[in-house]
């Protein structure tokens, strides 16, 4: 059977993304989230799992790190055997067959070894285009961010 | 240096804060208003962000950021020239670029003449003398290697 093409939008500080369900996603709500109050902290929470602790960085609409704390639920990715999330101001599933992806080539330099985190674009008239998060690339960063925190 | 010989040429005049920009109409495949565009992360300055036109998404980009002008918010006569892929880009690879006004129609004849390239003119295959202004004809190849390094 074909699998049902879905996508995320994910709402970032007034910029929104969609993250299509060819990687797997979970979301979790706050309240099930271990936080981190630590001041200025890269990571605002955990997802605690059987196998550890998975953190979930909060970032601004360019996605540069931004701690915050008026947030209500996260996204965790799954890649390569581990995940890695992040926090979202708004989360809604949307049915592939609403959705109308365009191939898109950001100019530039990719800002990750893994390439462009964006790859496409939902383009409707009248409204400013929403892209589309690759999701190798976009687990590559939030990697990065790993690194960093 | 000799006047142009060939047949006339339709073209756009495209108004920058530096070098203003002179692309053949064969090229442009609309000139649209500057509507909200979605920014990418993460994405160099002289990216503006993503137009969306004709239900594509169109990348926007100035030059005049893209040779190391000094960048600020596009004003309200603010203007899209979208250009048809540049050489070696797939065909639905349209790309932006900011005009901070209205572009104005030229015809480049034989009454227009080439005029010596300044080292600073960057991106550019050749310059034209337009009424003693100096306008440049954008090395759209060039343009191709620089927006998409490595690809």
């Amino acid at each position: 059977m074909a699998e049902t093409r879905q996508f995320l939008r994910i709402g970032l500080m007034g910029a929104d993304y969609l993250l299509p369900n060819s990687t797997s996603f979970v979301i979790e709500k706050r309240e099930h989230l271990d936080i981190n109050d630590t001041p200025g902290a890269l990571i605002a929470a955990w997802q605690v799992t059987p196998g550890g602790r998975v953190p979930a960085y909060s970032v601004d609409a360019d996605l540069n790190p931004l701690p915050r704390h008026n947030w209500q639920r996260a996204v965790f990715l799954k890649f390569g055997g581990q995940s890695l999330g992040l926090i979202a101001d708004e989360l809604q599933l949307l049915a592939g067959e609403d959705v109308r992806v365009e191939p898109l080539i950001p100019p530039g330099p990719a800002p990750t070894s893994a390439g462009h985190v964006i790859n496409g674009a939902w383009v409707r008239a009248g409204q400013t285009p929403v892209l589309v998060f690759e999701p190798h690339a976009l687990a590559g960063y939030l990697t990065q961010l790993k690194g960093s925190a | 240096m000799s006047a142009i010989t060939r047949d006339p040429v339709h073209a756009l005049e495209v108004p920058t804060d530096n070098l203003p920009l002179l692309l053949p109409s064969a090229c442009m495949a609309e000139v649209v208003a500057l509507p909200r565009l979605a920014g990418v992360p993460h994405a160099p300055s002289w990216l503006l962000g993503v137009l969306g036109w004709r239900l594509r998404p169109v990348p926007v980009i100035s030059y005049d950021m893209l040779v190391g002008g000094a960048g600020h918010a596009p004003g309200p006569r603010a203007r899209v020239v979208v250009l048809y892929p540049l050489p070696g880009r797939k065909a639905w690879e349209f790309v932006g670029i900011l005009s901070v006004s209205e572009p104005q129609s030229r015809i480049i004849d034989s009454g227009v003449a080439p005029t010596a390239m300044d080292a600073s003119f960057r991106y550019i295959a050749a310059a034209l003398k337009f009424d003693e202004r100096t306008v440049g004809i954008p090395d759209f190849a060039a343009l191709a290697k620089v927006l998409y390094p490595g690809r």
